[in-house]
């Protein structure tokens, strides 16, 4: 094989090797991440819901709890 | 000779780097955020939900009591920041999105909650991919409705 050919293909494998080296580096970084979920702001837009919010501990889930005296639904949903 | 054998090897090396990106580059594409609209209730014996939902059971019964949830709709979407996106997990209720950042370990999120077309709640949100959002929505029949936001 020629030296040429064989500059060749070491910088395409040495680049091949890079590019997917940091492919799998980031795709471990974001596996890795493992968040809270935390309510930054909250505002309802409905007169009478009201909006709050608590980080049940238990359940590791973070809810935000809508009531007020018309937050009923009358309509079925299920079919 | 020698040139046939080279061009035969450059070939392999070349397939073997579309492989190789065919193989990698999916697996490093955006996260999906998935939103479902759940019923829970009481009922007896207890119903067993859907695939999708029992991995959420030990978040849904501390929060919400109930022995059943009934999954009625739900939705992915891939998520990137800069994005602006609806998701629709069912016509009832629906979330507008803005991704603001992707942190570390979680989305930075605005999201918009509709019900029908009247914008119902606002919130900024940092998302994390261990923990689900749920926004517990209207009570109905014996149960209640419940939103559930959550990152793949």
């Amino acid at each position: 094989m020629r030296p040429q050919v064989l500059a060749v293909f070491g910088v395409a494998f040495l680049a091949m090797a890079v590019f997917l080296g940091s492919l799998i580096i980031l795709r471990m970084k974001n596996e890795t991440g493992l968040g809270a979920t935390e309510i930054v702001s909250l505002q309802s837009f409905h007169p009478s819901i009201k909006a709050t919010s608590f980080h049940s501990r238990e359940g590791a889930a973070m809810v935000i709890w809508l009531s007020g005296d018309g937050w009923v639904m009358s309509n079925p949903l299920l079919p | 000779m020698g040139d046939v054998e080279s061009i035969i090897a450059m070939k392999k090396y070349l397939c073997l780097l579309i492989l190789g990106c065919c193989f990698v580059l999916p697996l490093q594409a955006a996260d999906q955020i998935w939103g479902a609209l759940v019923f829970g209730v009481d009922e007896s014996p207890p119903k067993t939900p859907e695939t999708q939902v029992i991995p959420l059971l030990k978040h849904l019964i501390p929060v919400f009591g109930f022995n059943t949830y009934y999954l009625l709709g739900k939705k992915k979407q891939r998520i990137k920041e800069g994005d602006e996106t609806w998701l629709v997990p069912a016509k009832e209720f629906y979330f507008h999105l803005f991704c603001l950042a992707r942190e570390k370990d979680a989305y930075r999120l605005r999201i918009e909650l509709y019900r029908d077309k009247e914008k119902i709640l606002a919130t900024e949100v940092r998302l994390g991919r261990s923990e689900p959002l749920f926004v517990a929505g209207p009570e109905w029949g014996d149960g209640k409705l419940i939103l559930i936001l959550r990152v793949l």
